[in-house]
């Protein structure tokens, strides 16, 4: 056993010796790399290299100027084309996606990331060389803007995605640990508790499979006070207009984005008026504290052997 | 002033008009990707004609006679992307397990920022250190040292050229690592602190903990980033032309000069006189696209079955 142990240490140190080796060999290349280009391209640098033209082979002196203005002018027209097309096409996939449609589209944009830009290169000469008569800036430019179309499609989108990033983070980091939200019918809610979550309710919905509201701290967050705290505690309701009307904001969301939503907290338990005026909202379910179950329960049948009234908070 | 006046007013149908014009610039990407599809195969029509499908197994290659076989340069394009994972895949990946489970933040972070500039580099930078760096060196004395030692194997044999498949392998492999570091490093990091801290007081050693718990978890990130190593080094151009020796030839000793599909590409189209030569290229374009296709459609497949819908490419 105390061989064994001692055994699994060696591997342990082993394993990481070679990975730091690895780290040290791979990083000791890449910097040399990089210092070489910048101990031997720098020695070359001088006002003259951006700004005269190349002189011929053998004379000392002269410079890029051509060649860079042309990459400039190249990459000019390619950014001109590339990033409104990119862009807007990103917007599409972050704001307006249809499953079927996105997926094309975001197949489409990371195997054309794929694509060799040789490939791409003979392309763009055949369709607009050969037929335009001649190279051209213009030929150039559009073929590089294709290259950059994908690229620009995607970051769009993933930039675009932010505000909920952190809930798309949850979903993704339960699949890496094998609970895919849809397989075998696993359905992800979130806490609606944060008045973000009420705002940005139809963003957030389009994630998850449901809401659950959480008066409890949606009335903290939304009204800014700690209810555990002895100076403010008592100004904590439920039924203050503003938390009633980021309620019924978070259920109509709901409602209109086709998920179910849910309360769990204190208020319908403490306020059997309060309990009916969600289920008058259509609120899919409410979860109370024991001892209020039955009562509430009763309360809520009443209420729904009612006819539908006003909701208004 | 009233907030009336303050706002543009709104108008109805805002939604559905900016859903319209941002799904019309989303289909860009499929509508050039066909674009360049048709044109790969309209441009190839001469060549497919002519020689049909032993194209993929002709060994010939010869402008002059007009005989064209695509054999050789196929196993170029993959004999040095293979080379190239061969090398980086291991030392990437070690060296990514380093940055992300010993190392400490800033170091890594800072190397990780160094990797991810080197990502940045032109080809063909790599490609003229390819030439005035390495193949030196190979020639005199890495090439000689392996054929004394390792020159049983049919890989080291024949006169050290420098330049040829070994060169070409080794310069993608340079070209690909950062990928690989880089996208393996996030994705090993993307693991929840949690579930080392649970392995580690289970009793595992941290090598354990990485092996088993955080590496498995990272899985779909890391074989992403190795087929983006992949794509990258079937599609590269101008480095593999630089350092591969542009011989049209099949041999099993990696010193020998090779071709690859996109160097012949850029050697000859410009040249390209005649039907069948313009053509052949074209067609030797059209496999490239298809071999990044499969590379892409294999990627996405092997990452859903590794695991549940993890990170996406």
């Amino acid at each position: 056993m105390k061989y064994r142990f001692a055994w699994r240490r060696v591997v342990n140190t082993i394993m990481f010796t070679l990975a730091g080796a690895c780290a040290a060999a791979a990083s000791a290349v890449l910097l040399g790399i990089l210092g070489y280009l910048a101990w031997n391209g720098g020695k070359a640098l001088n006002p003259d290299f951006f700004l005269q033209l190349p002189r011929p082979p053998g004379e000392p002196g002269g410079g890029m100027a051509n060649a860079l203005a042309g990459s400039l002018k190249i990459l000019l027209i390619a950014a001109a084309f590339g990033i409104p097309v990119g862009f807007l096409g990103g917007v599409y996939l972050a704001e307006f996606g249809g499953a079927a449609a996105s997926f094309v589209v975001r197949y489409v944009a990371d195997l054309l990331n794929g694509v060799p830009s040789i490939v791409i290169g003979i392309c763009a000469y055949s369709i607009l060389v050969v037929p335009m008569g001649g190279f051209s800036a213009f030929a150039g430019g559009a073929a590089l803007s294709i290259i950059l179309i994908p690229l620009v499609v995607r970051s769009t989108e993933e930039f675009l995605r932010r505000t909920v990033e952190e809930g798309r983070k949850v979903i993704e980091a339960m699949r890496a640990n094998g609970l895919a939200q849809g397989e075998d019918g696993l359905e992800v809610y979130a806490m609606c508790e944060l008045p973000s979550n009420v705002v940005l309710a139809s963003e957030f919905l389009k994630i998850f499979d449901g809401y659950s509201i959480g008066s409890n701290d949606l009335t903290q967050l939304t009204l800014g006070l700690d209810r555990d705290s002895g100076t403010v505690a008592r100004l904590f309701d439920e039924n203050n207009p503003a938390v009633k009307h980021l309620i019924q904001d978070a259920i109509r969301a709901a409602q209109q984005a086709g998920k179910p939503i849910g309360i769990c907290g204190q208020a319908p338990s403490d306020f059997p008026e309060f309990a009916d005026w969600l289920v008058g909202l259509g609120i899919d379910s409410i979860a109370l504290n024991p001892d209020t179950a039955i009562q509430t329960a009763l309360s809520i049948a009443r209420a729904e052997a009612a006819p539908a009234r006003s909701t208004t908070a | 002033m009233s907030r009336s006046s303050t706002f543009p007013k709104f108008r109805p149908g805002g939604d559905a008009i900016a859903h319209a014009v941002t799904l019309a610039f989303a289909l860009a990407l499929p509508v050039i990707t066909s674009i360049l599809v048709i044109e790969l195969y309209r441009s190839s029509a001469v060549s497919r004609a002519k020689f049909g499908w032993a194209f993929l197994s002709g060994m010939k290659w010869d402008p002059v006679t007009g005989s064209f076989g695509a054999l050789p340069f196929v196993y170029g394009t993959v004999l040095t992307a293979f080379l190239a994972l061969l090398i980086s895949a291991p030392l990437g990946l070690g060296a990514a397990i380093f940055l992300a489970e010993m190392a400490p933040p800033r170091l890594s972070d800072w190397l990780a920022f160094v990797t991810e500039l080197l990502a940045a580099v032109p080809s063909v930078i790599y490609g003229l250190l390819g030439i005035f760096l390495l193949t030196p060196v190979l020639r005199d004395p890495v090439q000689p040292f392996l054929q004394r030692t390792l020159g049983f194997l049919p890989f080291f044999r024949g006169p050290c050229y420098g330049v040829g498949f070994l060169a070409a392998g080794l310069v993608l492999a340079l070209m690909v690592i950062p990928f690989i570091i880089s996208l393996s490093r996030e994705s090993l990091l993307a693991v929840p602190r949690e579930q080392r801290e649970a392995a580690l007081a289970l009793g595992a050693t941290r090598w354990e903990a990485t092996r088993q718990i955080v590496v498995p978890c990272a899985r779909a990130g890391i074989t992403g980033s190795i087929f983006l190593a992949l794509a990258r080094a079937l599609g590269e151009t101008m480095a593999v032309t630089m350092v591969i020796g542009n011989t049209p030839q099949i041999s099993a000793s990696l010193y020998a000069p090779g071709y690859s599909i996109a160097a012949v590409i850029a050697n000859e189209f410009m040249e390209a006189v005649g039907e069948a030569h313009p053509s052949a290229l074209m067609e030797l374009g059209l496999l490239l696209f298809f071999v990044t296709v499969l590379v892409n459609a294999l990627a996405r497949v092997l990452i859903r079955t590794t695991m549940p819908g993890g990170r996406r490419p």
